[in-house]
C-alpha cells in the first residue's frame, strides 16, 4: 500500500478528499495526521526568505559595476541629508530638544531600516505595480503564501548602501556601546516592519483604485520624508497626522525616546503601532486579493 | 533612501519623446509622423530596463520571474497628436527651417509632456510636502534663534527661496540618463546623419519636458507658500530677470548633464557621476540651504562649481531681488553657458570621432 | 481513477466599468458608473482524465486564460463547480499549486541573469521538496531535457528553444500531477518545436502527468494533444479527440502540381474541383472528396497538362480549426450567414454523435457533457451536412500536412 493510501484510511473530514498518488517521497512525507505536504510553517517562510535573498544578491551582483555603482549612489544620496543637517546645525545648534547627535541617529535609524526592508522585502515599494499589471497570477499559482512570496522575490541593490550608511554612521557618530548597538538593532527591525507594512497597505490601493500608483508612490515618499526631521518641527494639526495618517512620528521618535533615553511607554507603543499596521496590512492585501481574484478589478484585467 | 535621487518620473524610467523614434527619425517633415504614432513601442528608451542607476542591471530578473521582462514604464500612454510642430514647419520659409525646427521639436515637448499633465500634478504632490516640511523647519528655526531675519532672508523670503530651488531641481529633467543610453544604445549613431545638430535637439527636447515640470512644481510649491508664509514683495521688473536667469540655469544644467552623459563614450558606468553631479547640486547648489548660509571656505569651493548656477541663482534673485545683483548673477550664468556649452561640444566631437572610429 | 479536471457549468462574468474619454464623462462615472458585462465564459462542462493530453484552443478572447485561471485557482467563478486533482481550485488553492504546473509561454519563470539551476533550487525550496529527492528529479530531468551543456550558463545567454526546455523542466520538478502548457512553443524554429513536443509526451507517457495545452500552434496538437477542445465566445464548440476531428473534417484534398509549361488560363470543367493557385509553373487544385474522386481528378489532370511534379495532401489542421472558430456564431441562438456561406457545420456534426457523422465513431469522445449542450445549440447551426472544409482564403501553407 502506497503511503498516499495509508494516509488516506487516516484522513477523515467533510473536506479531505482523495489527494492525487505520485507525490509520495518527493514533497516531503505528509506528516501523520495526514496534513498537506509541509504546509509551510514559520521556518519555511524563513528558509524562503533566505533562499531569495541569496539569489537575488547572485543577480545582482552579475552587474558588479552597476551593484557598486547603485550601492554608492546611495550612500552618497543619504550622505547628502546628513551634511545638509551638519551644516544646519553649524549655524543653528539646536533645535528644540533635538541637537546634531540626534540627527544623525535618525539618519542612521532610519537609513538602515529603510535598507533592511527594501532589501528584504524589495518589492514592497512596487507592489502597486505588480498588482495592477496582473503579475499576482504568477504567485497565485505557486503554493506559498502570496503576499510574503510577492515581496520577498525582489531585492532592492541600493538597499545594501542604506544598510551600510546607517551602520556606519551609528557606529562613528552615534555614541555605540554595546547596549546601544542591541538597542539599535532592535529599533532597526522593528520599523523596518513598520515601513513594509506601512507599503503594503499604501500599495493595496492598487487593488480598489486602478492606476494608483502615483499615489501610492507619493504617500510612501511622504512618509520617509516627514520621518527624516526631528520631531519637534510638527505642531499642533501637523502633530496630530505625524502619528495617525502618515506615521512617521513613531520613527522620528526612536532616537530621542529610545536610543538617547529609553521611555518605555513610548517603545511599547512604537510596537504595538508596528504590530497594528502589520495586522491592517495582512487584512488590507487579503481583502484585495479577493477582489483581484474576483477578476473585478477596475483595470478589467481579463 | 529613495527620497531624493528617484523622485516620481525619475523612478519609472525615462518618458520617451516623439522625436526619438527610431523608425522615425528626425528632421523636419518626419516629426509629424513621429507625432502620430509616437508611444512607448517605438522608443528605445522605455524598452531596454535601463543599466545603472537607480534601476540597476537585473531589473528583469530580480522580479522572480514574474516579470515579463518588459521593465517599468511610465504611465501614460500615448501622445495627443498635435499638428503645432507640423504646423511651424509647414509655414515657416525655408530660410528659417533650421531654427524652427528646434522650436518645433520644443513645442513637441511640450506637448508631450502637457499630455500627461494630470500624472505630473500627482506626482508633484511630493513637492507639496516637501515644502510643508520646510515651513515647519524654518519656523521652528526662526523661533529658536528669535531673529525675524537669518542672513538677510525673512521665513517668507526663505520659504520662497526654497519653492524656487526645489522646483527646478526636481522639475528638471535628469539628462545624462538619457545621454548615456542613447549611446550605450548606439541610438547616437543614427540620429548623427539626420539634418539636425545634435545637442540642440536634445536642449530642446529637455528645455520643453523641463519647463512644464518645473511650471508643475512651482504651481504646488507656490500655492503652499502663500498658504503658510504669505507672499514675499518682489518687484515687477524682476520678472524677466527671473525667469532668464532659471531658463539659464536649466541651460547650464543640460549642458554639465549631456557631456556627463557623453561620457559614455569613455567609461563604463556614468552613474557615479551623475548622481555625484546631483548630490552636489542639493547641497553646493544651494537647493537645501541658501549658499548665504554656508561657512565661507565652503562657499567660495560652491562658487567654483556650476551647480549653484542652476538653482541658487535664479532663487536668490527672486527671493530677495533688490539686495542681489541681478545683471551679476545673470552675466556669471552667462559665462557658465559658455563654459559649459563649450565643454559639452569637445566631448561630443571627441565621442564623435570615437564612434566614427569603432563603429555603432 | 478519478478524472484529473471535472468542469460543471463553469461560468464567468466580468462587471466592466465603461470609461468613456474627457473630463466630463469621467465624473460622471464617478457617480453614475456604467457596468457592463462580459460574459468571459458561459457555463462550460468538461471531464478530463488523468494521463490525457488536452489542447485547450480557441481565437483571442474567447475565454481560453479565464478557463485556465479558474481551474488553477486565480479566479473565482461566477456560478459552476470544478474540480482539479480532487480539489476545489479557488478555494483550496495553496493547496492544490502543490500538485500543479504551469509554463507560461510569454512569461518566464527562469531568474534571467543566473543560471537555470539557481532558478531550479528556488523551486525546491518554494514546493518545500526533500532535497535528495529533488537532486535525483532533477537530474532526471536535466538529462532528459539534454540540459546538462547549459545548465550552468545565465538564462540570458540561451536560446528561445533552450530556455524554453528549461522552463518545461522546471515546471516539472516537483512532479506535478497535471501541467498547465500556454503557448509553450511560441516563437520557437521548427526543430525546437519538435523537441519540445517530443519531451512533453515522453512525460505524459512516463509519469503520467496530464497535459493542459493551449497553443496557436496547430503543430503542437497535433503532435502532442490526443483531445482537442474548442472554446469560443465563451462556450465550448467542440471537444473531439484529434483523430477524429482529422478525419471527421478532411472532405478534400489539396493537390498541389508543378508543371512544365507556364499554366495559362487554367480550364477544369470538373464538379468539385477549386483552382486554389495558378502562377507561372504551379498550379494549386483543391478536390472535394465526396463530389469526385480523386483517381478521376489526377488523370484528368495528367491528360491535360505537363506534370513535372505532383504532391497530394490533407487540408492542413489549421484551416480546420480556423473554420471551426469562424463558424462558432457569436452569441447563443444566433446563425451567422457568413458561417452558412462558408459551410461547414461542424457544431452540429461534433454534438451530433449519433448523427450521420459517423467517421470518427461517434463526434464528441466526452459522452454527457457536450452532448447536454447540443440541444439549445443545434438549432441555431443546423444545416445539411457540411461540404467539407474550405480552406482559409489566403491557403499560405503549401501542401498542407503538419507545420
Amino acid at each position: 500500500m502506497s503511503t498516499a493510501d495509508k494516509v488516506d484510511k487516516v484522513d477523515k473530514g467533510a473536506n479531505r478528499r482523495r489527494r492525487p498518488d505520485g507525490v509520495e517521497g518527493l514533497i516531503k512525507a505528509p506528516s501523520s495526521d495526514g496534513a498537506e505536504p509541509a504546509k509551510a510553517g514559520l521556518f519555511a517562510d524563513v528558509r524562503l526568505i533566505t533562499a531569495y535573498a541569496r539569489l537575488n544578491l547572485q543577480a545582482a551582483m552579475e552587474y558588479r559595476a552597476s551593484f557598486i555603482s547603485q550601492i554608492f549612489g546611495m550612500f552618497l544620496n543619504d550622505g547628502i541629508w546628513l551634511a545638509f543637517w551638519w551644516l544646519y546645525f553649524t549655524e543653528f545648534p539646536v533645535l528644540g530638544s533635538w541637537q546634531r547627535e540626534d540627527v544623525v541617529v535618525l539618519w542612521a535609524v532610519l537609513a538602515t531600516s529603510f535598507g533592511v526592508a527594501t532589501g528584504l522585502f524589495g518589492n514592497a515599494l512596487g507592489l502597486s505595480g505588480i498588482i495592477l499589471r496582473g503579475d499576482l497570477d504568477y504567485y497565485l499559482v505557486l503554493p506559498r503564501d502570496v503576499l510574503l512570496h510577492a515581496l520577498v522575490s525582489r531585492m532592492s541593490t541600493s538597499a545594501w548602501g542604506d544598510i551600510a550608511f546607517g551602520t556606519l554612521v551609528f557606529i562613528a557618530f552615534g555614541g555605540a556601546t554595546p547596549g546601544r548597538l542591541a538597542l539599535y538593532m532592535l529599533s532597526v527591525l522593528i520599523v523596518a516592519v513598520f515601513f513594509v507594512s506601512f507599503f503594503v497597505i499604501v500599495n493595496s490601493l492598487a487593488f480598489f483604485i486602478g492606476s494608483s500608483q502615483g499615489i501610492s508612490e507619493q504617500l510612501q515618499m511622504t512618509l520617509v520624508h516627514f520621518a527624516s526631521y526631528p520631531t519637534t518641527i510638527f505642531q499642533g494639526a501637523a502633530r496630530v497626522v505625524l502619528f495617525t495618517l502618515i506615521p512617521a512620528g513613531f520613527i522620528s521618535s526612536v532616537p530621542v525616546h529610545v536610543l538617547r533615553r529609553f521611555h518605555p511607554g513610548f517603545f511599547a507603543a512604537l510596537v504595538v503601532a508596528t504590530l497594528v499596521l502589520a495586522v491592517a496590512a495582512r487584512a488590507v492585501f487579503n481583502w484585495g486579493l479577493r477582489r483581484y481574484e474576483s477578476g473585478n478589478l477596475v483595470t478589467g484585467r481579463i | 533612501m529613495t527620497v531624493r535621487l528617484s523622485g516620481g518620473a525619475e523612478a519609472q524610467g525615462l518618458r520617451c519623446t516623439p522625436g526619438d523614434c527610431a523608425e522615425h527619425g528626425r528632421g523636419q517633415g518626419r516629426e509629424r509622423r513621429c507625432q502620430r504614432k509616437a508611444g512607448h513601442g517605438h522608443c528605445p528608451g522605455n524598452r531596454s530596463g535601463g543599466r545603472g542607476g537607480d534601476k540597476g542591471g537585473g531589473e528583469r530578473g530580480r522580479e522572480g520571474g514574474s516579470g515579463s521582462g518588459s521593465g517599468i514604464g511610465s504611465g501614460g500612454n500615448g501622445v495627443s497628436e498635435s499638428q503645432t510642430g507640423a504646423v511651424v514647419v509647414a509655414v515657416v520659409p525655408r530660410s528659417f527651417r533650421s531654427v524652427s525646427k528646434y522650436v518645433a521639436v520644443l513645442a513637441l515637448s511640450v506637448e508631450n509632456a502637457a499630455a500627461y499633465f494630470a500624472d505630473t500634478l500627482v506626482r508633484t504632490i511630493f513637492m507639496a510636502v516637501v515644502i510643508f516640511v520646510f515651513v515647519l523647519l524654518w519656523r521652528t528655526t526662526y523661533s529658536v534663534t528669535g531673529h525675524p531675519t537669518i542672513a538677510g532672508f525673512s521665513v517668507a523670503q526663505m520659504i520662497w527661496y526654497l519653492v524656487i530651488t526645489e522646483s527646478i531641481i526636481n522639475g528638471r529633467v535628469r539628462y545624462w540618463r538619457k545621454m548615456d543610453e542613447e549611446v550605450r544604445s548606439g541610438q547616437i549613431a543614427y540620429s548623427l546623419n539626420k539634418p539636425v545638430n545634435y545637442l540642440v535637439f536634445h536642449y530642446a527636447t529637455f528645455l520643453g519636458e523641463s519647463v512644464v515640470k518645473v511650471g508643475a512644481n512651482l504651481l504646488i510649491g507656490s500655492a503652499v507658500a502663500l498658504l503658510m508664509v504669505g507672499s514675499i514683495s518682489v518687484p515687477l521688473e524682476a520678472a524677466p530677470f527671473v525667469i532668464a536667469s532659471m531658463l539659464l540655469g536649466l541651460t547650464v544644467d543640460y549642458m554639465t548633464e549631456a557631456a556627463i552623459g557623453l561620457l559614455a563614450f569613455w567609461v563604463e558606468d556614468t552613474a557615479p557621476f551623475g548622481l555625484i553631479y546631483n548630490c552636489l547640486a542639493l547641497i553646493l547648489g544651494g537647493t537645501l540651504l541658501p549658499l548665504d548660509l554656508f561657512p565661507a571656505a565652503l562657499r567660495s569651493v560652491a562658487a567654483a562649481l556650476p551647480m549653484n548656477q542652476v538653482v541658487y541663482a535664479p532663487a536668490r534673485m527672486f527671493a530677495s531681488f533688490s539686495s542681489s545683483q541681478p545683471f551679476a548673477i545673470l552675466m556669471g550664468q552667462v559665462a557658465w553657458v559658455v563654459v559649459m556649452g563649450c565643454a559639452l561640444s569637445c566631448v561630443f566631437r571627441l565621442g564623435r570621432r570615437r564612434l566614427d572610429v569603432n563603429g555603432g | 481513477m478519478e478524472p484529473a479536471i471535472t468542469v460543471k457549468d463553469l461560468t464567468k462574468t466580468f462587471a466592466v466599468r465603461q470609461r468613456e474619454a474627457g473630463l466630463q464623462a469621467s465624473i460622471r462615472s464617478v457617480f453614475r458608473p456604467q457596468v457592463s458585462r462580459v460574459h468571459a465564459v458561459r457555463g462550460i462542462s468538461f471531464t478530463v482524465d488523468q494521463g490525457e493530453t488536452v489542447a485547450f484552443i480557441g481565437p483571442n478572447g474567447a475565454g481560453k486564460s479565464t478557463t485556465i485561471k479558474m481551474l488553477t485557482g486565480i479566479l473565482f467563478p461566477t456560478s459552476g463547480e470544478a474540480d482539479v486533482l480532487g480539489f476545489t481550485p479557488w478555494r483550496e488553492r495553496e493547496r492544490l499549486a502543490f500538485y500543479i504546473g504551469s509554463v507560461f509561454g510569454q512569461k518566464s519563470q527562469l531568474w534571467y541573469h543566473l543560471p537555470p539551476l539557481d532558478t531550479f533550487d528556488l523551486l525546491a525550496r518554494i514546493y518545500e521538496l526533500d532535497r535528495k529527492e529533488y537532486l535525483a528529479r532533477r537530474d532526471y530531468l536535466i538529462g532528459m531535457f539534454e540540459i546538462e551543456e547549459f545548465q550552468r550558463t545565465p538564462v540570458r545567454k540561451l536560446s528561445l528553444g533552450q530556455r524554453m526546455r528549461c522552463e518545461i523542466a522546471a515546471s516539472l520538478l516537483h512532479r506535478p500531477r497535471l501541467v498547465f502548457l500556454d503557448e509553450p512553443t511560441i516563437g520557437l524554429d521548427v526543430v525546437a518545436r519538435q523537441s519540445i513536443r517530443t519531451l512533453i509526451r515522453q512525460v505524459n507517457e512516463e509519469d503520467g502527468t496530464t497535459v493542459f495545452l493551449t497553443s496557436h500552434d496547430v503543430g503542437d496538437i497535433e503532435g502532442l494533444c490526443r483531445r482537442v477542445i474548442v472554446i469560443n465566445h465563451g462556450e465550448l464548440v467542440l471537444d473531439e479527440s484529434t483523430s477524429t476531428l482529422k478525419r471527421s473534417y478532411l472532405k478534400s484534398k489539396v493537390v498541389d502540381l508543378k508543371l512544365a509549361s507556364p499554366v495559362g488560363d487554367v480550364d477544369l470543367p470538373l464538379p468539385g474541383v477549386r483552382v486554389l493557385k495558378a502562377k507561372g509553373y504551379g498550379l494549386k487544385l483543391q478536390v472535394d472528396t465526396r463530389e469526385q474522386r480523386i483517381e478521376g481528378v489526377v488523370s484528368s489532370i495528367l491528360q491535360r497538362f505537363n506534370v513535372v511534379d505532383m504532391n497530394i495532401s490533407d487540408p492542413p489542421l489549421e484551416d480546420i480549426i480556423a473554420a471551426i472558430y469562424r463558424e462558432a456564431a457569436p452569441g447563443p441562438g444566433v446563425a451567422p450567414a457568413s458561417a452558412v456561406a462558408e459551410g461547414a457545420s461542424i457544431a452540429v456534426a461534433a454534438r451530433a454523435g449519433s448523427d450521420s457523422r459517423d467517421e470518427g465513431g461517434g463526434g464528441s469522445q466526452v459522452g454527457g457533457s457536450t452532448g447536454d449542450k447540443a440541444a439549445p445549440r443545434a438549432p441555431a447551426t443546423k444545416r445539411s451536412a457540411s461540404d467539407g472544409v474550405h480552406p482559409s482564403v489566403h491557403p499560405s501553407s503549401d501542401g498542407g500536412g503538419t507545420s
